[in-house]
């Protein structure tokens, strides 16, 4: 490992990419990306002719390939998929991904059901098969950049946590000093979103709300979730609002911040009056409430249930109801 | 003629009412059932039997009526006789005493936190005669008058969602049961229930823990003093305590009126000239709300009965508390 480590590293920097003071090793959460010096930065930097299409990636015979037309170099193909042979995909990542479906199965049938079309859940509790393998694996590895969505080698190495996060200027960047571990925030996506996308448990500072629809006066409002799992642009937390005939509809809403607790209803405040829809406060209640249903009624679903899996619900719930809870008063925005 | 009519026979003769019930096992364990599900109920405990717990002592493990406690002596007999052969003796003992055991079978710091930082009662204390006999009498007994009193037979029901005690004359019930005869113990909240019963039943109002903080420049504290919760439609009682607004309760959630919890808060609030009411309440929901979930996270991993009622309890909180949009005028 320590060799193929080594000789990617050299590949990768000799293809135009920055790793400064850093190793692989392993770690409290797994395997993961360590500084050699703590009193150092970490720096990591994947560029642009690296930074390959999600919908390139295809597997043959096992193992991670891209397409015959990939828009890519022959030596950054070559980097790429030696890359995922020895340090990603057939480094661990499948095994990890795997790991995680295997685990839902250990859930009764009728449960795994009620996970994926009552609570949400996603993907993790449909039946496991090569193919959901590969999927979840692409999904879990992708981000959102400059309009696409792409898979970054190396920086997909370093385990979510943290305050670090992806910069997007001059490819995809980390920078970070960390006296051990080398931690990003992959998303500012809330609790519930990193278990969709990677399928563990982990706190986010805030909740946003679940996909739903319902009434604001005698408009209907239906809210998405289109905050993006892995976002690297900085954007406010004001959503888009887009009123049509008798129905409004916001692109996601965030519910709490454990930073800024008054931002929540006065962003849902200022956005409602903006688009001129009435009785916001009792309606942002009404929203609360039922997500907080929602992940109770989750909670209820694997209360009496043991194995790894249920576990990671239940900490999910948890964390996702723990942010919902930070919204106190409001504040002017 | 059984164990069972002849306990009955002596409660008639002594001025109670039984009709169309037996004893019986269901999905809650032993409790009381119709014989015929299409024939209304009706148990009555006269004033003669309802004993103050006060009277009651234990002797050798045995229930008895303490010496010159002011019942007559074949009252004495009988509530002795129905303790040793339907109550104290024949499981109640025992199920106060598993729900001691099941919370031993947690880490002893566990337990420790259970007891002060998330005020889950005496069940985490240490496990004594007297404190299983403590236990078994705060679950039996019931306010009537001013006084606490043990209710023979009644007891017997099960908790749920079925009829309410009528105590205008002795202690009674009645009601048509389709299967198990139930009764609402109280109207307290499911930690309330976790706390004097030692299990975990949705309840539809969430009502505030004991807490303290400020609202606006005032200080502000919540007692959690439910002696008189049990009176419907009695407002918190908010006094001004050596300077501190202090509330004897607060209900935070309510599932058939989820717009009266703050606008009750607000005009009481209001009507004391305080200011910065409705974040205070959006404060207490959400200390409240961190009690429940961190109560959650404490016994996460622990896959044993005692764990999961934990579970249930803090779930069935939440989910009363979280009853609570927008505000009525």
């Amino acid at each position: 490992m320590s060799r193929a480590w080594g000789e990617l590293l050299e590949e990768f920097r000799a293809l135009g990419g920055t790793a400064e003071n850093v190793r692989l090793g392993e770690g409290a959460l797994g395997r993961g990306l360590f500084a050699i010096d703590p009193g150092l930065p970490v720096r990591l930097a994947v560029p642009d002719s690296l930074l390959v299409d999600a919908g390139s990636v295809v597997f043959a015979d096992g193992a991670l390939r891209l397409a015959a037309d990939a828009s890519i170099g022959a030596r950054e193909r070559r980097f790429i998929e030696d890359y995922h042979a020895h340090l990603s995909w057939g480094g661990g990542g499948r095994a990890e991904i795997a790991r995680i479906l295997e685990q839902a199965q250990e859930l009764p049938g009728d449960l795994r059901r009620d996970l994926i079309v009552e609570h949400r859940c996603g993907r993790w509790f449909e039946d496991v098969s090569e193919r959901l393998v590969e999927q979840q694996f692409v999904a879990s590895r992708r981000i959102a950049w400059r309009g696409r969505d792409v898979m970054m080698p190396i920086l997909d190495l370093a385990n979510h946590g943290g305050a670090a996060t992806f910069e997007a200027d001059g490819g995809l960047r980390l920078e970070t000093v960390t006296a051990g571990e080398v931690l990003v925030r992959y998303s500012d996506t809330d609790a519930y979103g990193v278990f969709l996308s990677w399928g563990f448990a982990g706190e986010q500072a805030q909740a946003l709300s679940i996909d739903l629809v319902g009434e604001i006066g005698s408009t209907e409002l239906a809210i998405g979730r289109g905050f993006g799992d892995t976002k690297t642009d900085k954007r406010p937390w004001i959503p888009d609002l887009d009123v049509g005939q008798g129905r409004a509809d916001l692109d996601f809403l965030m519910l709490g911040n454990r930073f800024y607790p008054r931002l929540p209803r006065g962003i849902f405040r200022r956005v409602m009056r903006d688009g001129g829809l009435g009785g916001a406060d009792e309606s942002f209640d009404a929203i609360q409430h039922v997500n907080r249903a929602h992940f109770l009624a989750l909670l209820g679903a694997v209360e009496t249930e043991g194995g790894a899996m249920a576990r990671t619900l239940r900490a999910m719930a948890r964390h996702q109801l723990e942010a919902l809870s930070f919204c106190v008063g409001a504040r002017d925005v | 003629m059984s164990a069972w009519d002849e306990m009955l026979d002596e409660f008639r003769a002594l001025g109670g009412t039984a009709e169309n019930i037996r004893l019986g096992e269901g999905a809650l364990g032993r409790g009381i059932f119709a014989i015929d599900p299409s024939k209304p109920v009706a148990i009555r405990i006269p004033a003669n039997l309802l004993m103050e717990t006060a009277d009651a002592a234990f002797e050798n493990g045995a229930f008895r009526v303490r010496a010159g406690a002011g019942v007559g002596a074949r009252e004495k007999a009988f509530i002795e006789s129905y303790e040793e052969r339907f109550s104290w003796g024949r499981g109640g003992r025992g199920d106060i005493a598993q729900v001691f055991e099941q919370a031993q079978a947690l880490p002893a710091e566990l337990r420790e936190r259970l007891r002060a930082e998330f005020r889950c009662g005496d069940w985490f204390g240490a496990v004594t005669p007297k404190a299983i006999e403590e236990c078994f009498l705060a679950s039996r007994c019931i306010g009537w008058r001013g006084r606490m009193v043990v209710m023979p037979i009644v007891e017997l029901v099960n908790h749920g969602d079925g009829a309410d005690y009528d105590t205008a004359n002795g202690v009674s019930l009645a009601g048509t049961f389709a299967h198990e005869v139930l009764v609402r113990y109280s109207r307290i909240d499911s930690y309330g229930l976790f706390l004097n019963w030692g299990f975990a039943y949705p309840q539809p109002q969430a009502v505030s823990i004991a807490l303290g903080g400020n609202i606006g420049g005032a200080r502000l504290r919540i007692v959690r003093d439910l002696s008189e919760f049990h009176v419907p439609g009695r407002p918190p009682r908010l006094t001004n305590v050596d300077g501190t607004a202090t509330l004897d309760f607060l209900a935070l959630g309510d599932r058939l009126h989820p717009r009266r919890c703050k606008a009750v808060f607000y005009k009481l609030a209001r009507e004391a000239g305080l200011a910065g009411f409705e974040e205070a309440f959006d404060t207490i929901q959400h200390a409240n709300r961190l009690h429940f979930l961190k109560l959650l996270a404490a016994v996460e991993g622990f896959e044993i009965p005692i764990a999961h009622t934990l579970r249930r309890m803090a779930r069935h909180q939440l989910e009363a508390m979280s009853f609570s949009f927008g505000a009525h005028a």
